[in-house]
């Protein structure tokens, strides 16, 4: 509750404070992180369960403002706070005094706590949209080239999805028997035939595959990355994208296991052919932007196919590569942001160089493209071997296609890191200064991060664990009575 | 009030059983008799006097006012906006004059809840009188 | 009752009061009343008896406030305020303008608690009769003109076409009270019969409600109704005939729906409900003039109001009831916007620009009744959508389905003016007096209050 109201009401305070409005929001920020170790710190571990539930009528007896936190929950709150604390550091800097943006950011975060903490359907519902408001904002006021069509692509693209998400939730409710809740049981409960569940399960993916984005729902997300503003880029890669994955867990096979047979093979399909996809392209771009949000769909793909195994390896794995990946994004983003500060391009071919004028931030930031390219001891392994565990089990062919995909993300990420980085200076390189303190301090933070959960990302299993296993009984108990 | 006898004794159970057949094309007699008629009659009126009347065309017959002065301009002539205003004033009170007489006719059985209407009646329109004059709508020249 | 007779004896009494006076001083005292009818509406005849059919009809009445018909009164006169206190007065001498409007609500008050059909007939009549006249109250516009000619031919036929539903079905149930037309009906649908007469007199009724309401396939008049009126014309009729429209409507449906007819006529209002809400939200993408958007947008919005209609009466009413709400306080806010920077004469987006960097509150409030329009959650609009979809979902999915089409298509739209608003620069400025301040609060305290907390809302009706 307080996770969510905290960082909404900062936002409105920030929009009209003025010259104070961005120590506002990063107060609100960064006590939402401090709230979020406190349910850490309560949080039970081994305890698959939905523990802290707090629950209040709201619209109506049908309509709870239920929330409530179990193992996968708790790590995507980790997340949102922990980059929500961060992306909002970046974005402040000497060339931005607008409080209106940095209010956004922080009410940002608060909807995104919301979807993440709701027990409720139509409470998800309404942070899902809710959380769709600010980033639309972001990316339409500070965006550049041609934002106003590219944002409202993004828009009704999600809109169309969560209205689908909305039809299949009220089908839900109205199957149930006099008296029925949208609570979070309650729709799990719902039996379906199987066509039911198809037709319910496609207005719910509708959602979440937009989000994510698989394959054939991408076409918004190159150009909406390219043209957003970083912290845009940030928000929509680290943290929205993840909305669609946590749904896929918790919202779409849970509450229709009937379809889970028809469904298991085209998520991992749009999946794996998003990775190849995603990665092939990034291969051939220039612009450091769009071959990240590349890099970005490719990644997804992968974890999207991992989730769609419906086992440990792969859903802990997923969760756990959600986790690095934002990291990961972020720390990518803000790199090339500091590149596109100083040097004033991110075009590939006309910079080079870098490394000679600021060897600190080559050196912050090669750890960082370790990571995402899934070098061992960094974040982005773990979660990459339990993935491609997880789909080489489900099928060799798929596994050996996903198996690729380390393979081509070293070529892109090594590619951009050499072309920019090293070789000879090009551009206007001569006067990079090297990191300054603010920025050496976040690349640090990010750095650390990447190399502390690669070398022991067993807490973030053991977090999940639990919950995911649940899960997983929950979905193979429907399952095993279709077979 | 008791429903349930008003229920019983209501009029339209025996109306009803006469006026429902089933639904066939028949039964739409009623409605295109009725639509025929009120054709008919805008047709017939117009048809009949056009074929009836007698038509001697003189010149002076086609004069727009007949009044044995010579006519100078033309009929669509802009006539000041107050003959109207005069003229809908006059309309207006006139037709109140309708409600009058069934009024009239059940005096005695409306009794002082009647009354009590009526003049509730004329107070609203005594009410629009006196406005139309404060406003000046009565005097000619302003 | 009681707010009627007031609000009808505050329009003489303004009338009188304002002969001397510039229109401007005469919108306080007209407020007043207003408020006086507001606050007696729930001490109103009828207390509990919300849906008890054979007390609220009884045929000795021609009127019966009962909840809903005071429900909707209250909606319809805070929109009254509203419109009259945010839209300011010319310096002309006189009050006839005011009076009218006062006159025009006393009609649709009526038509929201009418249990004769005269009496809605009346209803109607004195709520048309001086929109012809406020229509073409800028006299030396010609589109002012143009705009009254041509709603009052649209308005004369449309109550001519339904008058002639009501001689049918007095003929066919020999009575004009609601207790004979429900018996009627009740009796039709016992016996598997459709009567002619009845069938006929019930489609030319809702034809004639249909023309009100703006729905397909009689919509084609209100956007140019709409762009050619002044701008407090066009929003009254935007907000408060719509809504008496679909009040009476509301009250009338339920009357000449028997067992067996109600899927039939049920489905013939859902594809009219259907047609409109694809008719109004891709008409208004194509638009250029914020006016003609409205009208296209207000055609959508009639069709998502026709669903709550649609569905059972107790649903149905809260459904309207908070959906109408919404709808009032955010055209109100769009429409006071619109008439500020619109003053220079321009009439299209562009006259929008600038206003989120020189107010930006203004710039807030727009966003937020925008997004309510559009039906976002934690506005009053996504509460009514959500009210209206998912009652209507378990018998009419395919119209639900449509009409989830129809809210992402007017997101387009919508959002076209959050992006004049905001993101393009310009000279629109706002000034607003302290009286304009705490309407437009009072009005986004109403879009946020419903939309967070409609349960809340919905228990006010119990009183």
């Amino acid at each position: 509750m307080e996770l969510i109201l905290i960082p909404i009401i900062a936002g409105f305070t920030a929009a009209f404070a003025g010259k104070w409005g961005r120590w506002v929001a990063l107060l609100g920020s960064v006590t939402a992180l401090a709230i979020t170790f406190g349910f850490l710190n309560k949080f039970q571990m081994g305890n698959g369960e939905f523990q802290m539930i707090w629950d209040r009528i709201w619209f109506s007896s049908a309509i709870h403002f239920k929330t409530g936190i179990d193992g996968i929950t708790m790590i995507m709150l980790l997340l949102t706070n922990v980059l929500g604390v961060l992306i909002l550091a970046s974005a402040i800097n000497k060339t931005n005094r607008n409080p209106v943006l940095f209010a956004l950011i922080v009410g940002m975060q608060g909807a995104l706590n919301g979807v993440f903490l709701a027990m409720d359907g139509i409470m998800f519902y309404i942070f899902w949209e809710l959380a769709l408001i600010p980033i639309y904002f972001i990316c339409a006021m500070w965006g550049e080239g041609n934002r106003f069509a590219t944002t409202l692509k993004f828009f009704i693209y999600t809109f169309i999805g969560s209205l689908a998400m909305l039809a299949s939730l009220i089908y839900l409710y109205n199957k149930m028997p006099a008296g029925g809740t949208f609570d979070y049981k309650a729709l799990l409960a719902v039996n379906l035939t199987e066509t039911e569940a198809i037709w319910v399960g496609a207005g719910i993916l509708l959602a979440f595959a937009v989000k994510i984005p698989l394959l054939p729902l991408h076409s918004w997300q190159p150009d909406t990355y390219t043209e957003a503003p970083t912290a845009g880029s940030m928000l929509l890669s680290a943290i929205m994208l993840k909305m669609g994955l946590y749904g896929l867990i918790r919202w779409f096979f849970p509450i229709v296991p009937e379809a889970v047979l028809f469904y298991i093979p085209l998520i991992i399909g749009a999946g794996i052919i998003g990775v190849l996809y995603g990665a092939i392209i990034a291969i051939r771009q220039t612009d450091m932007k769009r071959l990240v949000a590349f890099s970005s769909l490719s990644h997804v793909g992968l974890i999207a196919a991992g989730i769609a195994t419906l086992t440990m390896e792969g859903m802990q794995g997923a969760i756990l590569q959600m986790f690095s990946h934002g990291i990961n994004i972020f720390g990518l983003f803000f790199a090339i942001d500091i590149i596109q500060r100083r040097a004033g391009t991110r075009e590939l071919g006309s910079i080079g160089g870098i490394a000679k004028q600021a060897p600190r931030f080559a050196a912050l930031f090669l750890i960082v493209v370790l990571g995402a390219t899934a070098v061992p001891f960094t974040n982005g392994f773990p979660g990459e071997l339990l993935l491609l565990k997880s789909v080489f089990n489900y099928h060799t062919v798929w596994g050996i296609c996903a198996g690729l995909t380390i393979i081509f993300c070293a070529v892109y990420m090594l590619r951009m890191y050499q072309m920019s980085m090293l070789g000879k200076e090009k551009g206007d390189v001569y006067l990079f200064p090297d990191l300054a303190l603010r920025e050496l301090g976040l690349m640090g933070i990010t750095v650390a991060m990447v190399i502390g959960i690669g070398i022991y990302p067993q807490w973030i299993l053991d977090i999940c664990g639990p919950s995911v296993h649940k899960t997983i009984l929950t979905i193979q108990d429907t399952v095993g009575v279709l077979k | 009030m008791d429903l349930l006898a008003a229920e019983s004794n209501n009029p339209n159970h025996e109306f009803i059983t006469f006026a429902i057949g089933m639904s066939s094309p028949v039964n739409y007699l009623p409605i295109v008799i009725q639509s025929a008629v009120a054709i008919g009659f805008v047709a017939l009126a117009l048809g009949a006097s056009h074929l009836l009347g007698p038509k001697r065309k003189t010149a002076q017959k086609e004069e727009s006012f007949e009044c044995g002065i010579e006519i100078q301009g033309n009929a669509r002539y802009p006539i000041s906006i107050k003959y109207f205003l005069t003229a809908i004033l006059f309309v207006l009170f006139d037709v109140e004059i309708i409600f009058f007489y069934p009024y009239a006719v059940n005096f005695k059985e409306m009794g002082i809840e009647g009354f009590i209407a009526v003049l509730a009646f004329v107070g609203i329109f005594m009410a629009g009188f006196i406005y139309v004059w404060k406003k000046g709508g009565l005097e000619w020249e302003k | 009752m009681k707010s009627l007779l007031i609000i009808f004896i505050g329009a003489i009494v303004v009338l009188f009061t304002g002969i001397k006076k510039p229109e401007k001083k005469s919108i306080g005292l007209a407020i007043a009343f207003l408020v006086m009818a507001l606050a007696l509406i729930p001490f109103d005849m009828m207390g509990k008896l919300p849906w008890n059919f054979e007390i609220k009809y009884a045929p000795i009445n021609m009127v019966a406030f009962d909840i809903s018909a005071r429900a909707f009164s209250g909606v319809l006169i805070l929109g009254t305020i509203f419109i009259l206190g945010l839209f300011s007065g010319s310096d002309r001498k006189g009050s006839d303008l005011i009076g009218l409007v006062m006159f025009s609500l006393c009609g649709a008050i009526l038509m929201t608690s009418f249990t004769n059909l005269i009496m809605m007939f009346l209803g109607i009549e004195a709520l048309s009769i001086p929109l012809y006249v406020l229509a073409g109250s800028k006299k030396s516009d010609l589109r002012s003109n143009e705009a009254a000619i041509k709603y009052f031919l649209m308005g004369a036929f449309s109550t001519a076409i339904f008058l002639m539903g009501c001689a049918f079905l007095y003929g066919s149930s020999k009575g004009f009270d609601a207790f004979s037309l429900h018996d009627m009906s009740a009796f039709v649908g016992h016996n598997h019969m459709s009567p002619p007469l009845f069938t006929v007199g019930i489609s030319l009724v809702l034809i004639g409600l249909a023309f009100k309401v703006s729905a397909f396939p009689f919509h084609f008049w209100s956007p140019d109704v709409y762009e050619g009126s002044p701008n407090r014309t066009t929003v009254f009729m935007a907000v408060i005939v719509k809504i008496a429209a679909i009040a009476a409507f509301y009250r009338f449906f339920p009357l000449i729906i028997g067992e067996a007819q109600a899927v039939t006529w049920g489905t013939i209002l859902a594809c009219i409900s259907a047609c409109t809400i694809l008719v109004g939200n891709i008409g208004a993408l194509r638009q250029k003039s914020v006016k003609r958007l409205l009208a296209y947008s207000g055609i959508a919005q009639a069709g998502y109001l026709l669903m709550g209609i649609l569905i059972a009466p107790e649903k149905g009413f809260q459904a309207l009831w908070i959906y109408s709400l919404g709808y009032v306080s955010a055209n109100v806010i769009v429409f006071y916007l619109f008439n500020k920077v619109s003053a220079g004469g321009d009439e299209t987006f562009a006259a929008f620009r600038g206003l989120g960097r020189n107010n930006k509150g203004a710039a807030l409030v727009l966003c937020l009744s925008m997004l309510s329009l559009a039906g976002i959650p934690l506005t009053a609009g996504f509460a009514g959508k959500y009210l209206l979809f998912s009652s209507a979902f378990s018998d009419y999915i395919y119209l639900v389905i449509i009409a989830l089409i129809g809210s992402a298509i007017s997101i387009g739209y919508y959002f076209r003016i959050f992006k004049e608003a905001i993101l393009m620069d310009g000279e629109a400025r706002v000034q607003m007096r302290i009286v304009d301040i705490l309407l437009l609060g009072l009005a986004v305290t109403m879009i946020l209050g419903v939309g967070i907390l409609p349960g809340f809302v919905i228990q006010i009706l119990q009183f």
